[in-house]
């Protein structure tokens, strides 16, 4: 895609905390998943108390969730490992102590499902472009 | 993934889906659908992303294409 959502619950960051997070996250998927830097983006959202539940109990401490997009088929197995690896080390070092479990996951979408400039990338794929 | 071309031109041709390439030598990013080809005319590393399972065969000068082809796999350049 590439792209990353990062969840906070019960978590306050500062803005600029915040900020070296989402670079934190971009250099992680570049790192463990080749993503070019400068096309990924990273939301980091921070939700209200109560909202988070884990076993049908709100979370009394900090919860954390990382889902990362990417085209189905351009990743390997050990490239996603070791993204989520990573990942767990940046949320305990920016959100410690985190409620567990914390999930990370790596969605792979097919060609047909995402694109830009109004087109999907399978038929950007297609289409002839100048250059 | 990424090349580096020490003796250029090296031709980038994208035979299958769809991928962003830049070139440290020359501004801008160029983005190849399937069938369409990038001339890295200068020394430098060129980098590649692939938007979609895609493949990419690398020729140069005087070298047969059958002879240098080459998978995207995993971000990665392999022979195929």
């Amino acid at each position: 895609m590439p792209f990353a959502r990062v969840t906070l619950s019960g978590i306050e960051l500062a803005p600029a905390r915040r900020e070296e997070l989402a670079r934190r996250v971009a250099e992680t998927m570049r790192d463990a998943l080749g993503t070019p830097y400068r096309l990924t983006a990273v939301f980091v959202e921070e939700l209200s108390g109560g909202s988070w539940t884990v076993g049908g109990q709100v979370a009394q401490r900090g919860a954390a969730h990382v889902e990362a997009t990417v085209s189905v088929g351009t990743k390997t197995d050990e490239q996603k490992a070791a993204f989520i690896v990573e990942i767990a080390r940046l949320m305990e070092e920016f959100c410690a102590p985190l409620l567990e479990p914390t999930y990370v996951v790596v969605r792979e979408l097919p060609a047909s499902a995402w694109g830009f400039g109004g087109s999907t990338i399978a038929t950007h794929s297609r289409a002839p472009r100048a250059g | 993934m990424s090349v580096v071309v020490k003796e250029p031109p090296l031709v980038f041709e994208c035979t299958q889906g769809l991928v962003w390439l830049t070139h440290d030598a020359v501004p801008g990013d160029h983005i190849l659908a399937t069938g369409q080809r990038f001339v890295a005319s200068a020394r430098g590393r060129v980098v590649a992303y692939a938007f979609a399972a895609s493949r990419v065969h690398l020729s140069e000068r005087d070298v047969p294409r059958e002879a240098r082809t080459y998978k995207e796999d995993g971000g990665c350049l392999s022979h195929e």
